[in-house]
């Protein structure tokens, strides 16, 4: 159901234009990676706030001197190579030709504009970020049709001192973020009330990444 | 009594060596290998196919010889397989009118443009066992020219329900350019009400049997449905992918189907005069029972859409396609194998207590009953 009415939406089309020359590798071992990957990804969603390391997969990326890497967590790059298909419209929130043609080549995945129609959405700056119902939060019958964003910061470890509660938490977790703008999380708790719709995100340093489920109520401390 | 359902892995483990040993029988035979089933098993491969959701030959012949010839759990591993699978791309819609066609037939019309082709069929044949295939290799081989008809004499087939058509006196699916790409049940759940479409999807992937007997009620009266078969058609098929990068479509493969439309009477209605209408069936491999009650089933679905009286389960899509499919149906049916002990006790110890109850009751009253029989009947006098 998906090639026509993503079509007009689509950029980056001009794959012929993919440079195999500088095109940033992708997994070694594809299924085995993304199945690591995925439990990864799983695990941080599963115990919001803890630190989960996704280092393992993609070492050789570091030190890959290539553009993808200078621009992008290896978390957030590896959590796209893995979830990332043909029906999955993935949204740029930066124009980045190395991650582009990437994640086109390597997934297949059609690139969008349009934020509604993302599955999944890599925002780089968080300070610039759109409104969070200008995603998709699924419907009470589908929830699962809900964005799911991948936000870059720069620290898993300082800046805003937060505690959450919720699900996969035992009594409180405190967590600290940096490069979250405050209004990020007053969009979030006004989605609560929606649940089960919502959004699910993760916050992306380096390797390392902390999971975020519509579940988790966020107090700023 | 609680007997917890945990434990049994090693239980499980010789089950699955004893399943190996019985799916390879006696040794003394040599082993069937799956080019064998591929090849000579051909319209069991092409059920496994269909309802499998998987043009693969080779895989379902694997199938089919891991299931020990069980070809409803043989679907199941190919669509269990069919889920690990990535998705490259969507097709663009097959022209079954371009078919390189092996058989093709019409029960409504006897001389048709290209023609009747008998092909292969059982229809014709005496169902008396072959006792000549009881001897090894003394199957007839029929010469290669018999086998193979020259494909690139053939003349044009245009469809048979064209003819109609041109009359307009069969109603006929019109391609709207806004009409919404059709639903895919491989992704997404069965919802009501459901277009014709994901309603064919369903019908393709239903279980042939289950087909089989709906299509044969819709005949036998539970459903207003006088059908003719308006054209039976099997080949190969060319199959197209638009490549992103090159901006066609190109070939990638071809597959070989089997089409039936079948054509039913239409009373009409306040808008519309009375016209002949379509049934549609559509299967892998030679499949022509399947094609053909799948194409009755399609039509007595569209009762509604019609403006016809709904009067029977099988016009009913509610109980049709949600009954329609094998691995769904044979998992809820044999999970009835697993432990059921606690859901068990619980019945068992509520009908105990019921049964104790009435007893209680019953005995409340025998005793009643006995003490007033043990007192003297008041006699008139008494009373009076």
């Amino acid at each position: 159901m998906l090639p026509d009415k993503l079509s007009s939406n689509l950029h980056g089309a001009d794959a012929a234009g993919i440079d195999l020359t500088t095109l940033t590798p992708g997994f070694d071992d594809t299924v085995h990676d993304s199945q690591g990957v995925f439990r990864a990804l799983l695990d941080a969603l599963s115990r919001p706030g803890k630190i989960v390391s996704i280092d393992a997969v993609l070492p050789d990326l570091e030190q890959d001197g290539s553009s993808v890497a200078a621009h992008v967590p290896m978390a957030a790059f590896a959590a796209l190579l893995a979830l990332a298909d043909y029906s999955t419209p993935v949204l740029l929130q930066h124009e980045h030709r190395g991650l582009s043609d990437a994640l086109r080549f390597h997934t297949g995945a059609p690139l969008t504009h349009d934020h509604a129609q993302a599955v999944f959405a890599y925002l780089h700056d968080a300070g610039s970020m759109p409104p969070l119902d200008a995603f998709s939060l699924g419907d009470p019958e589908t929830p699962e049709d809900a964005a799911m964003l991948f936000i870059r910061v720069d620290s898993l470890t300082e800046g805003t001192s937060m505690s959450w509660r919720g699900p996969g938490i035992r009594d409180s977790h405190a967590v600290r973020l940096t490069g979250v703008p405050a209004s990020f999380w007053q969009e979030r708790a006004l989605l609560a009330s929606q649940f089960p719709c919502g959004i699910d995100c993760y916050f992306m340093h380096g390797g390392s990444v902390i999971g975020l489920p519509r579940t988790t109520r966020v107090e700023v401390t | 009594m609680y007997v917890a359902v945990k434990g049994g892995e090693r239980a499980i483990e010789r089950s699955w060596d004893l399943l190996a040993v019985n799916r390879r029988g006696d040794d003394t035979f040599p082993e069937l290998s799956v080019d064998q089933i591929r090849e000579q098993l051909r319209l069991a491969v092409a059920r496994v196919m269909t309802e499998g959701s998987v043009y693969d030959e080779e895989l379902a012949a694997l199938a089919i010889k891991q299931a020990a010839g069980d070809l409803v759990e043989a679907i199941f591993l190919l669509r269990a397989y069919r889920t690990t699978l990535p998705r490259f791309g969507y097709t663009v819609p097959l022209d079954t009118e371009a078919m390189r066609v092996e058989r093709r037939i019409s029960a409504a019309f006897k001389d048709i443009p290209g023609g009747q082709v008998l092909g292969g069929t059982y229809d014709y044949t005496q169902r008396l066992l072959d006792f000549s295939l009881l001897a090894e290799g003394g199957s007839r081989t029929t010469s290669a020219s018999a086998a193979s008809p020259a494909a690139s004499q053939q003349e044009a087939m245009p469809r048979v329900l064209s003819l109609l058509d041109k009359e307009g006196l069969i109603e006929q699916e019109k391609m709207h350019a806004d009409a919404p790409e059709p639903g895919d049940l491989s992704r997404e759940p069965l919802m009501f009400p459901v277009g014709r479409p994901v309603r064919l999807q369903n019908l393709a992937r239903a279980d042939e049997g289950f087909l089989l007997a709906v299509g044969y009620a819709t005949q036998r009266g539970y459903a207003h449905s006088h059908p003719f078969a308006g054209e039976i058609r099997y080949g190969e098929v060319a199959v197209e992918l638009e490549i992103e990068e090159l901006g066609f479509a190109v070939e990638i493969g071809d597959i070989d189907i089997t089409e039936c439309q079948m054509i039913n009477q239409f009373a009409g209605s306040g808008e519309v005069p009375p016209t002949f209408t379509q049934g549609y069936g559509l299967a892998f491999g030679h499949s022509e029972r399947k094609a053909m009650a799948m194409a009755l089933v399609d039509r007595a679905l569209r009762a509604q859409e019609l403006g016809e009286t709904v009067s029977s389960p099988t016009q009913d899509p509610e109980f049709v396609l949600y009954h329609s499919d094998n691995v769904e149906a044979s998992g809820f049916v044999q999970h009835l194998k697993l432990p059921h002990y606690v859901d068990f006790q619980s019945e068992l110890e509520l009908l105990r207590r019921l049964r104790a109850g009435i007893e209680k009751e019953a005995q409340h009253e025998h005793e009643a009953h006995e003490e007033q029989q043990a007192q003297p009947e008041p006699s008139e006098e008494n009373a009076a």
